[in-house]
């Protein structure tokens, strides 16, 4: 005869007793205990899936930066922009120092797919690793289809700025 | 109710008894053996207070491990039924938020964070875990109680009354 199910849950609940009283006297005696509250947060390091995707590297003589159809983000300081930038470039600073949050990305991108463009170029201080190339994956990542980046960055399109190493937000 | 009466379920559950208490008693081992390391494990998933990690990851191995004997061995087959299938809620319940965070982990169901390459959470791994609810789930029901220490004790003592 089966047991009623308030016998079940009774003995359930013993054995649960019991495993209380195993493991805390077992963790008591052996010389690996740990304690029973942790006082310190545990140091967790979960790697998330990368929030980026590929994105195309073009020439900075391709004829689709300058097409009307693109939208041109210049991911440079505010001060290198206000030097020089694309007629059609709009800023989106990338700061080295403080990579931009997933909710920094989000507004872009919504702001890009708002823009009604067929594709998004972007071009920045062309260093290694480039700023331009970051944030085209970042946006290819929140999932922005035609992201591309000028190779070289800004200096590949106009060769009057100094190269790339010799200033800017760089690491 | 005919269908629940058909014998081949005392049989039908001694499989999936002895199943899932293999299963627990061997995801038992590595947890007791490192308790520090599966304290990490469950902080991982962000899901309990940081006061309750440790007693969680002190207890929950015991109570797999006596849960798992208790089903191999036939003794108190429907208390140890009980015990699984709420730990396979609870286990259903972190798995789902661990996904819902999209966190890049180890179940740690049966070996440490350091196995995450080759035991990640996934859909897969919440559809496991759900496979083995539904199993505790038929042994609390169906159990028979066909071959184990309970049987023979009820025999002792009709023998003996």
């Amino acid at each position: 005869m089966a047991p009623s199910p308030l016998r079940v849950v009774v003995e359930a609940t013993a054995v649960t007793a019991l495993s209380c009283v195993l493991a805390l006297g077992y963790n008591a005696v052996r010389r690996d205990g740990i304690s029973l509250v942790q006082k310190e947060p545990y140091q967790i390091l979960v790697p998330c899936p990368e929030p980026v995707g590929e994105a195309e590297a073009i020439p900075p003589n391709d004829p689709r930066i300058s097409d009307p159809h693109s939208l041109v983000l210049d991911v440079r300081s505010a001060e290198e922009f206000g030097a020089w930038h694309l007629p059609n470039a709009r800023n989106q600073p990338f700061d080295w120092l403080g990579p931009p949050v997933d909710s920094e990305v989000q507004r872009v991108a919504r702001d890009v797919a708002a823009s009604r463009a067929q594709r998004v170029v972007v071009y920045g201080d062309g260093d290694d690793p480039d700023s331009g190339r970051e944030w085209a994956r970042l946006l290819s990542g929140a999932r922005i289809k035609n992201v591309m980046f000028v190779q070289g960055g800004a200096p590949a399109l106009n060769p009057k700025l100094p190269g790339p190493g010799a200033g800017g937000n760089a690491p | 109710m005919k269908l629940l009466d058909w014998h081949g379920h005392a049989w039908i559950a001694l499989v999936a008894r002895l199943y899932l208490g293999g299963v627990f008693i061997f995801a038992c081992l590595h947890k007791i053996a490192q308790p520090a390391s599966f304290a990490l494990d469950v902080a991982t998933y962000q899901f309990l207070p940081l006061w309750a990690i440790n007693v969680f990851a002190l207890v929950l191995p015991w109570t797999e491990l006596l849960a798992g004997v208790m089903l191999v061995v036939g003794l108190r087959v429907r208390a140890a039924a009980l015990l699984v299938a709420l730990m396979m809620v609870a286990f259903l319940v972190a798995l789902g938020w661990a996904l819902h965070l999209d966190l890049h982990m180890s179940c740690g169901c049966f070996a440490s964070q350091g196995a995450v390459e080759s035991d990640p959470i996934s859909w897969h791994t919440l559809v496991r875990d759900g496979f083995w609810l539904l199993l505790a789930l038929y042994v609390m029901v169906l159990d028979r109680d066909p071959v184990g220490i309970d049987r023979l004790i009820r025999r002792w003592s009709e023998r003996h009354a």
